[in-house]
């Protein structure tokens, strides 16, 4: 492992930072207040930092790329704690896995900049939601770089700080600031799992320095040392990361988190926040592979959440919501690969995730832009002549998520589902949910395009008035990413196909490699007596399948309940999403409120208080006693004198002790 | 032990009870003047006859009248007899003033039992002071020529005593 | 019991009923009857103490503390009438100015 040191990750971090201070601080002092910064400079500026972080992103991955077998660039910055046997300096890192991430990050994050500022150009207070952006970006290649664990945790509460901006940024709103509160609260559910995790670790390894980790959990000594409490430490550490990424039971804030801007939630909730879960679990292989319950753990659970939200999906009216659920089933798959140990395959997937989510996000505020802020797509229909590129890229958006062959969503997906049977840990039953998730991920995608695009047009007409395509600033991100999505793919070309394609190799599974190693998937499963290529073959034609039936049987109709009238108490439930919300409420909210209640009206009205003022009382009648020897007669204060003479005498002639 | 001392001592003693439990104040300054005889006495029967006469002209002659002049100009009646109310307080001085009894009395004995026969007798011994010429010359001798300054200071004291007597009694002319 | 103990223990009585009686009479003047009786009883002990030591020094100092006793007399009756015209009475718990 060679490690260069170098200022460039420090740069690349220090890059958004300054943009969030030119923007949260120098402007508004320079003019004044939040509102008064142009929407065109606040979002230049973002654009311009966020854009220098990618550049020198791309100069860091090509002097990865020419290092040998496992290089990283490596930006110590200060000592931030040393004492009692507790050594965390401010390491910055960048090796092939961080690096990846951070062009996902950098890039992505760059394109959606640009495409704010024109989303965000009549908003009010631009200049402090691009702050907040910068600042996000900063949190996000903080988590990614962050040498050790307490570095990666400050990252990621930095990221759930943001969310929690960025979600309640028009906050006048309560509805919107409460989504907002949300998922900050529920995020904070999930890290003192996460902190109970480091804190195990560290009991048990005493190092949190990831490269460390890794060094040491290679030898058997440390392994047979740690195996009787690593399966706790797995899973406090997986809480973490369903609360970070959505897994159940705490998914429930990022539905509600659509309440923020559109491209917040694109790169947020689609492309890097939801990430970081998956990204810790790649990251802490060697940890997470001495513990097959874990592992377990982790792949039911992923797959459970993708197959769950993928059937509210079905249901939802709103456009943002749809995709949202479809992001919650995305990283159920990404867990669900992690969990059979395919830990590449999830960062594979994570990154074409990134692509064709983004897409999709970006693509749908193009729509409710062009609609004027309607975001019901019950409301919406026949949008494909008035908005070409937008439709065209979200259609390429669409095929990719749907896993249509040669999109990257196919390589990527194909891939998981091919190692739930194939690899050791896979389990068969898990193959059979992730088919049905991705047949109801390309039914629910069918129907979404179809409400929107195609079918009768069911606008209002003022928004039939207003309508209009966006403008270049916003279609440029989507063409970019469409190209990703559509081409982005053929990173991880697998050996089967590649013999075909003139031995193209597995790039991603190459340039991974002795970080997140690769698992070998035999062509014949282990589990299942299928070949690869029927598996992959299987999953094309459901796919396609799926998808235009979503499109075409949603062209007439809006609802499943429309199709077959018995399907009505169904679509009621999955509308409501399973009434988890509800059930939180009661089970959780309500219990908690009861106490915080008794708390303020009992406990800290009479025991607190009165222990307090009790003791001010007490002491001002301790003070009135005193008060009553001041008689101010001097024949009362001679007695006391002769009285204590006499007793420092008897004192002093050891007559009394 | 002589008996005159005896009774001298027991008369004074308990003109000095009197004294604290009296309710007229004429009664209390006469018992004052008792005890002060008394004490002239016991200072003549040990043969400290200069002590002896100064305490009569001064303290018994000079400052008692003073006294009883005070308390016939203040026209002081009866004060009522406030131990009545507070018996707690008067019991509990008393029980402290036999503490301080005790303690002295305490450290009477460790001195007259322990300690006596470490001082060494001085040079005046009543048959030199006899030889001498007697206690009066004895003393004055002493005073005028060993200790003349504190005399010319105790005067100088004196007449500050009088001035100052006299600033504050004066009524203000306002 | 000698004279000289004897003595010393009068002197001993006496300065305990001076004591009591400048704490537990009511009028001012009782007040300053009892600081008499008090500096006659170390006069009895001083001179009883160098009469029986065989030193002059304790007579002599009974000399001058007679006359201090004299004067502080002097002015004590002085303060008694200026007290009886602040506050008029002479009564000590009149004078409790500074209660607290």
């Amino acid at each position: 492992m060679e490690t260069t040191y170098s200022s460039l990750p420090l740069l690349i971090l220090i890059s958004p930072l300054i943009g969030f201070f030119i923007n949260g601080v120098v402007y508004p002092l320079k003019l004044k207040g939040f509102a008064k910064t142009d929407p065109n400079t606040a979002g230049g500026t973002a654009t311009f930092f966020i854009g220098l972080s990618f550049i020198m992103a791309c100069i860091a991955f090509s002097k990865l790329a020419g290092g040998g077998d496992n290089p990283s660039l490596t930006s110590y910055c200060f000592e931030w704690f040393n004492f009692g046997g507790l050594n965390i300096p401010f390491e910055l890192r960048i090796d092939k896995l961080s690096g990846t991430l951070v062009m996902i990050i950098t890039g992505i994050g760059t394109l959606i900049h640009m495409y704010s500022t024109s989303y965000m150009h009549d908003e009010e207070c631009v200049g402090r939601y691009f702050s907040y952006l910068n600042l996000f970006c900063f949190n996000m290649l903080l988590l990614v770089m962050g040498n050790n664990l307490p570095l990666l945790f400050f990252g990621w509460e930095g990221v759930g700080l943001c969310s929690y901006l960025l979600i309640g940024f028009w906050y006048t709103d309560t509805e919107k600031a409460n989504a907002g509160k949300k998922a900050f609260v529920v995020n904070r559910v999930g890290d003192l799992g996460f902190l109970v995790g480091m804190f195990l670790l560290f009991r048990e390894l005493g190092t949190l320095n990831l490269p460390e980790i890794n060094t040491l959990l290679a030898n058997p000594e440390v392994v047979t040392r740690i195996l009787p409490s690593v399966t706790l430490i797995c899973l406090s550490l997986f809480v973490g990361a369903t609360g970070k990424s959505a897994q159940i039971p705490l998914y429930v804030w990022l539905p509600d988190a659509m309440s923020g801007p559109t491209p917040v939630s694109a790169l947020i909730h689609a492309a890097t926040m939801v990430t970081a879960g998956v990204y810790m679990i790649a990251r802490l292989n060697p940890l997470f592979e001495l513990s097959p319950i874990a592992l377990s753990v982790i792949a039911h659970t992923g797959a459970v959440t993708a197959l769950f939200a993928g059937s509210i999906a079905i249901a939802q009216t709103d456009i943002k919501k749809v995709l949202a659920y479809s992001t919650v089933s995305q990283l159920g798959f990404m867990f669900l690969a992690c969990g059979v140990g395919a830990y590449q395959t999830a960062v594979f997937h994570l990154m074409t995730h990134a692509f064709f989510k983004a897409l999709l996000f970006l693509g749908s505020g193009s729509v409710i832009h062009a609609c004027s802020g309607e975001q019901d797509m019950t409301k919406m229909g026949g949008l494909k002549k008035y908005l070409p590129h937008t439709h065209i890229t979200m259609l390429i958006g669409s095929l990719a998520i749907s896993g249509i062959p040669f999109f990257s969503g196919f390589f990527s997906k194909d891939e998981i589902l091919y190692s739930t049977i194939a690899l050791p840990n896979g389990v068969s039953y898990l193959f059979i949910i992730g088919v049905l998730t991705a047949m109801l991920t390309a039914f629910y995608t069918g129907r979404m395009m179809s409400l929107t695009f195609y079918g009768s047009e069911r606008l209002s007409h003022d928004v039939k008035h207003h309508l209009h395509e966006s403008p270049a600033l916003m279609t440029f991100p989507l063409y970019v990413l469409a190209g990703l999505a559509a081409f982005g793919g053929f990173l991880g070309v697998p050996h089967l196909l590649g013999n075909f394609m003139g031995h193209m190799p597995h790039f991603l599974s190459h340039w991974l490699s002795p970080l997140v190693p690769a698992k070998e998937l035999p062509l014949v499963a282990v589990k299942l007596p299928l070949h690869e290529g029927v598996v992959m073959a299987g999953s094309s034609v459901i796919a396609v399948v799926s998808f235009f039936a979503g499109i075409a049987v949603f062209k007439k109709i809006q609802f499943i309940s429309d199709a077959f009238k018995g399907l009505a108490p169904l679509q009621k439930l999955l509308s409501n999403k399973y009434f988890i919300d509800e059930i939180y409420s009661v089970i959780v909210v309500g219990p908690i409120k009861k106490i915080s209640v008794f708390s303020g009206e009992f406990i800290d009205k009479y025991i607190v208080d009165g222990a307090v003022n009790g003791l001010g009382r007490g002491i001002r009648s301790l003070g009135g006693t005193f008060r009553a020897l001041q008689t101010g007669d001097i024949q009362s204060y001679g007695l006391l004198m002769l009285g204590g003479v006499l007793l420092a005498v008897l004192f002093i002639f050891k007559a009394l002790v | 032990m002589s008996p005159v001392i005896i009774v001298l001592a027991a008369i004074s003693a308990v003109l000095a009870i009197t004294m604290l439990v009296a309710k007229n104040p004429i009664t209390s300054a006469l018992c004052l003047l008792g005890v002060l005889l008394m004490t002239a006495g016991i200072y003549g029967l040990i043969g400290e006859h200069l002590i002896a006469t100064i305490q009569l002209v001064v303290y018994a002659g000079a400052i008692m009248v003073l006294f009883i002049f005070s308390i016939m100009l203040l026209n002081l009646n009866k004060e009522s007899s406030e131990f009545k109310d507070k018996p707690g307080i008067f019991f509990g001085a008393v029980t402290m003033g036999m503490g301080v009894f005790g303690v002295i009395a305490f450290a009477l004995n460790e001195h007259f039992l322990k300690h006596r026969q470490d001082i060494p007798t001085g040079e005046f011994t009543s048959e030199k002071v006899i030889a001498l010429g007697g206690n009066s010359k004895v003393l004055s001798h002493a005073l005028f020529s060993q200790f003349y300054i504190s005399f010319e200071v105790i005067s100088l004291a004196l007449l500050i005593a009088i001035v100052g007597a006299v600033v504050l009694a004066k009524r203000k002319f306002d | 019991m000698t004279n000289d103990v004897l003595i010393q223990l009068l002197a001993a009585f006496l300065f305990t009923v001076g004591m009591l009686v400048v704490l537990l009479r009511r009028d001012t003047i009782m007040v300053l009857m009892g600081i008499e009786l008090l500096l006659n009883a170390a006069n009895i002990s001083l001179v009883a103490f160098s009469k029986s030591g065989g030193m002059i020094d304790g007579q002599l100092q009974v000399f001058f503390i007679i006359t201090v006793a004299a004067a502080e007399s002097a002015i004590g009756l002085s303060i008694l009438v200026n007290l009886y015209r602040n506050f008029g009475s002479i009564q000590t718990q009149s004078a409790t100015t500074l209660k607290g």
